[in-house]
């Protein structure tokens, strides 16, 4: 139905009539219309070269970067093991062993609830627990060189009468 | 311009233009159905395989590392670094092409080459020299196991320099930033038969090798000869690197284990020692040391017999420490009590053949708990007779003897245990530890069970496994069964108390400030060669604190010259150790002084 009663609800639709279409103005000549075309060909042929050029750059600049990366990662591969090496129980027995320390097997224990000392604290001398202290391979040749039993090998079990105990 | 060129009817030229048109259309038509139509995939493959490249993507070895993720094994990118000597001898140039100053360059290459090399990786110049200058070859291994990037800053010395010849293979290397510390349990790794990677050959190595292994990736892509051909197909398949096994080792712990054990060794002037400290509340171990050991970054170097892990793999007679197993087993089915009274005479005879203690004496009135304290044979014998024979054994099987304990370690051994229907003279000798073996993991886990209010949890060695991603992956749990009841437990570690505190023991073993409780062992030690008895095994297992045992350590001396007593050779080393761990974990002081109850009556 109302398909039907639109059209002449169309305002201007009436009134003016016919209108002669504008001729198509100042077309473009033959030569401009070439070295457009030219143009057009030209930028484009140059954009394909630049972007050629610029992919090809990036994958040298990919492969650069990788080649940095394996670098680098081989370096924190060999920082890794120094650090490992210098993180295990011989090495940090060495250093401080160099600074003056020796373990000390009679710690005692703070009671941080109420400060309380827990055992009772002893001087020791490094020699309380045979072999514990670091020596270098040049001092245990030393000592094996000297063949001779050390005083503090000596044990309180060993001065007791033996063959009570099987 | 007026006169036009003479080209021509344009119907002759349309046509001459169409027919050669046609020619080349037909040609063209014609190689294009021979390339895409009849040989088409054999063509693609071809193209593909000229312009494609495929590489492995090795897998990185899984990393081990302790209880607090120190490093005990991990992998390292390395090369192999070869020599072309050919290539050496004219610095890469065309012989014929060669000026005179190119060939006073390559006269001095050899030369220069060594120098930089000395000044990388050490070694002798000379030696280099005669490598490089090697007739007749185009390959000399240079060195191997070189850090890639000590390798990278070689080939960069080098070609600063301007010289050519020397080239890497890639294989990653397996480093023991420790050494020898905890080799028996870790193993080593050998070079693979294809000459790909490294395997297992030995300890959690060899047993975890494929979970360590990882699965190894690829790369293909294409390529020109200008490189990588950027828009090109490229499929990566990224590698899966290897699990990482975190251990109950404790680093620090095993490193003055592993002396302590050392001394004792050669103190005792012994074939070998083993030492154990275990966490007593959930069967994790703290430190596994074997002595003699070996590198494990060069297990080439090592003896045979060193290389694997006695703790174990080696069974022996366990001697006294198992009269506390046997104790255990009286008290929990009844028979006695620490109280129970036993005259004891000078022997007993057993199969024929007289008992006799290690200590002479009369006829001495004893309670069990003397027993244990005098270690002695003769009454343990006639204590155990009051038991069930059969039930003995069974107790001893729930104990964990005659079956390994399944802790993950390669070449476990079973121990033997006689069966239920066994001799009673076979009763009386594993009364008292002998005529039956253990491994010494096997001894000190069921001495922890029974002290541990007589709860056995199963000795484990492996905390924790983890993928690349943090996947977790199954690793041997602990698995706990009560063995004995608490109350049997407590009676067990009075009479272990007994050891230290008694008059028998009198200070012998005391820790400063802890209650301990202890049992020594001297046994006759099988020969397998002779089948006889040959040299002695001394032992010494302790618990502390005896108010709620936290820690047990057990050390084992195999075959000791002079003094032969566990009590004399392995005591001073489970006395430190024990002090040491007891202070590194934090255990507190006992606040009650020891037990002394009555021993004899």
């Amino acid at each position: 139905m109302s398909a039907l009663v639109e059209p002449r609800q169309r305002p201007q639709d009436t009134g003016s009539g016919l209108r002669p279409v504008p001729s198509v103005q100042g077309g473009l000549g033959r030569l401009p219309f070439l070295i457009i075309l030219a143009g057009v060909l030209v930028a484009g042929l140059v954009g394909l070269l630049m972007l050629q050029t610029r992919v090809q750059e990036q994958s040298f600049e990919v492969r650069q970067l990788q080649r940095q990366a394996t670098e680098l990662a081989y370096k924190q591969a060999q920082l890794e093991a120094e650090v490992q090496q210098k993180a295990t129980p011989a090495e940090i027995a060495r250093q401080a062993t160099a600074l003056g320390m020796v373990p000390n097997p009679y710690g005692v224990y703070i009671d941080v609830r109420n400060g309380a000392v827990v055992g009772s604290p002893k001087v020791v001398r490094g020699n309380e627990v045979p072999n514990i202290t670091y020596k270098s391979t040049a001092q245990r040749a030393a000592e094996a060189a000297a063949a001779t039993p050390s005083p503090e090998a000596a044990q309180p079990g060993d001065s007791t009468p033996q063959g009570t105990n099987q | 311009m007026e006169r036009r060129l003479p080209l021509g009817s344009p119907t002759r030229r349309l046509q001459v233009a169409l027919v050669v048109l046609g020619l080349v259309a037909t040609l063209l038509a014609a190689r294009a159905i021979v390339v895409q139509g009849l040989d088409s995939a054999a063509n693609a493959a071809k193209a593909a395989a000229l312009m494609s490249v495929s590489r492995t993507i090795v897998a990185n070895r899984g990393t081990i590392t302790d209880r607090y993720g120190e490093v005990l094994a991990s992998s390292q990118p390395a090369v192999t670094i070869v020599a072309d000597p050919t290539q050496i001898a004219t610095n890469g140039k065309l012989a014929s092409a060669m000026t005179a100053k190119d060939k006073d360059k390559a006269a001095g290459a050899p030369n220069a080459i060594a120098d930089v090399l000395v000044s990388y990786l050490g070694g002798d110049h000379d030696t280099y020299v005669a490598q490089l200058t090697k007739p007749g070859t185009k390959y000399v291994v240079i060195a191997k196991k070189v850090q890639a990037y000590t390798y990278l800053q070689i080939s960069n010395k080098l070609s600063d320099l301007g010289y050519v010849g020397l080239h890497r293979e890639t294989a990653a290397v397996r480093t023991y930033p420790n050494g020898t510390l905890a080799s028996n349990v870790l193993g080593f790794v050998r070079d693979s038969d294809n000459g790909v990677g490294q395997v297992g050959a030995g300890g959690l190595e060899y047993a975890y090798n494929m979970q360590l292994a990882g699965v190894a990736g690829s790369e293909m892509y294409e390529t020109s000869p200008n490189g990588k051909i950027p828009t090109g197909q490229n499929v990566l398949v990224p590698a899966q690197d290897g699990v990482t096994y975190t251990l109950t080792l404790d680093a620090g712990l095993q490193y003055m284990v592993e002396s302590r054990l050392q001394e004792t060794v050669d103190q005792a002037k012994a074939k070998s020692g083993i030492a154990i400290a275990m966490n007593v509340k959930t069967g994790e171990l703290l430190a596994m040391a074997n002595y003699p050991t070996f590198d494990s970054n060069s297990p080439g170097t090592a003896q045979a017999a060193n290389l694997g892990n006695r703790a174990v793999t080696d069974a022996y007679e366990p001697g006294s420490v198992e009269k506390v197993l046997t104790m255990a087993a009286l008290t929990d089915s009844g028979v006695i009590t620490p109280d129970t009274r036993v005259i004891v005479p000078s022997q007993v005879m057993s199969g024929g053949r007289p008992i006799k203690d290690a200590f002479p004496h009369n006829t001495i009135n004893l309670t069990a708990r003397g027993i244990v304290a005098n270690s002695s044979n003769i009454g343990t014998v006639l204590l155990t007779r009051q038991m069930d024979k059969a039930k003995l054994v069974t107790y001893l099987q729930s104990f964990g003897l005659g079956s390994p304990t399944g802790l993950g370690l390669p070449g476990e051994a079973t121990g033997s245990l006689p069966s239920t229907s066994l001799a009673d003279n076979t009763r009386d000798q594993i009364s008292f530890g002998q005529g039956l073996s253990v491994t010494a993991i096997q001894e000190a886990s069921a001495v922890a069970g029974i002290v541990n209010g007589g709860v056995y949890n199963s000795p484990t060695i492996i905390k924790s496994a983890v993928t690349q991603d943090g996947k977790a992956v199954p690793v041997p749990v602990s698995t706990s069964r009560r063995v004995i009841s608490p109350a049997s437990s407590a009676m067990v570690l009075d009479m272990m108390e007994s050891v230290v505190a008694s008059k028998v023991g009198v200070n012998r073993f005391p820790i400063d400030g802890y209650r301990t409780a202890a049992k020594s062992g001297t046994a006759e030690r099988i020969d397998p060669t002779c089948k006889c008895y040959n040299g002695y095994v001394a032992s010494f297992v302790g618990v502390a604190p005896v108010e709620d045992p936290s820690i047990l350590v057990y050390v084992v001396v195999d075959r000791p010259q002079g003094a032969i007593q566990g009590s004399q050779v392995a005591a001073p080393a489970y006395k430190d150790i024990m002090k040491i761990a007891l202070q590194r974990y934090g255990v507190l002081p006992s606040t009650t002084a020891a037990r002394v109850e009555p021993i004899e009556w």
